[in-house]
């Protein structure tokens, strides 16, 4: 993807697209396109929440840190990789701020966002009625992510 | 004397108790999103971004019978404990979800909800299910039929951050 098309992807995911060029962005998304668009609002929550536990005076800091562990050096240079190609600006007035964003986005990319959290649940049915449909109960393993997580999933087929 | 001054120790002991249930009656948030699973093409599912969450169980059957899966609306609820509360379904049909407490026992904050449909034109309940989770686990429900497609509530609930 050229630099054009992350731009707009960019201006896609602010909401500064007009309804037009939104639906024609919207038409066109690749699934590289989706998996960005995941990562960036999963980046923008986590510059949001370290930015409002700042304010609250609260040092995030040495959790972060203990985290990241060796690869912080590494995640650094992707953080600002990051930062160059989509733009993302950091508070002006604050080079505390800087630091967080950045460790923001090194938490990132430990955590590989992109790679979606995955639903789960530990469900138990108690009760199940139905009229006029057919109910089953299905237990689905997450094979995406090795099969050790699994979700519950109640199919109903209506009587035509 | 003895027994009036009885009497109100008793009277205060209840309201007492009655005041510690009220304290203990939680209140539960919900967030449904409401998904419209269609059929499609034969290359690779197409799954709305905002449900990404769901990606890797809309990718392996049963979901593979549909192609394109859209989030068409998302129901975020209060949910009192006890106190049902009613939403639309995309089909018009009215849906009902009730937070009805925790339930006790080791390992994670575990929920118990039920959740039932009506069949307005029917006049019956489509279906009528009570069910335990996890704090923030997902529940899915497929099968209610729209245009061309079923849709998929996704129930998930929790009563902290």
């Amino acid at each position: 993807m050229g630099k054009a098309e992350d731009e707009r992807l960019q201006r896609y995911f602010d909401g500064e697209l007009p309804e037009a060029d939104r639906a024609a962005v919207e038409a066109a998304l690749t699934e590289d396109d989706k998996l960005k668009l995941a990562a960036l609002g999963e980046l923008r929550g986590l510059v949001g929440n370290a930015l409002s536990a700042e304010a609250a005076d609260i040092d995030l800091w040495p959790g972060i840190e203990k985290q990241l562990g060796a690869s912080r050096n590494a995640a650094g240079k992707a953080a600002a990789g990051a930062r160059r190609r989509w733009g993302l600006r950091a508070h002006p007035a604050s080079w505390s701020a800087g630091l967080v964003t950045a460790a923001a986005a090194a938490l990132l990319f430990v955590v590989q966002p992109w790679h979606p959290g995955h639903a789960q649940n530990g469900c138990d049915i108690e009760s199940l009625e139905t009229v006029g449909a057919v109910a089953s109960v299905i237990h689905m393993s997450d094979t995406p992510h090795r099969g050790d997580e699994s979700t519950t999933v109640i199919w109903t087929t209506e009587d035509d | 004397m003895r027994v009036r001054r009885g009497t109100a120790a008793v009277i205060l002991g209840a309201a007492l108790l009655l005041a510690g249930g009220a304290a203990r009656a939680e209140t539960a948030t919900c967030d449904i999103p409401i998904i419209h699973a269609l059929p499609g093409g034969s290359n690779g599912p197409q799954i709305d971004p905002k449900i990404d969450r769901l990606r890797s169980y809309f990718s392996q059957p049963p979901f593979t019978a549909w192609h394109d899966f859209k989030l068409l609306d998302r129901k975020t609820l209060t949910l009192q404990e006890n106190q049902p509360v009613q939403f639309e379904m995309p089909n018009s049909r009215p849906a009902t979800i009730t937070f009805l407490g925790h339930t006790p026992g080791p390992g994670e904050h575990r929920m118990r909800l039920r959740l039932w449909i009506d069949h307005p034109e029917k006049h019956h309940r489509t279906i009528d299910t009570t069910f335990v989770l996890d704090e923030g686990g997902v529940v899915l429900h497929v099968g209610q039929k729209h245009e061309g497609g079923v849709l998929i509530l996704a129930v998930s609930c929790k009563t902290r951050d």
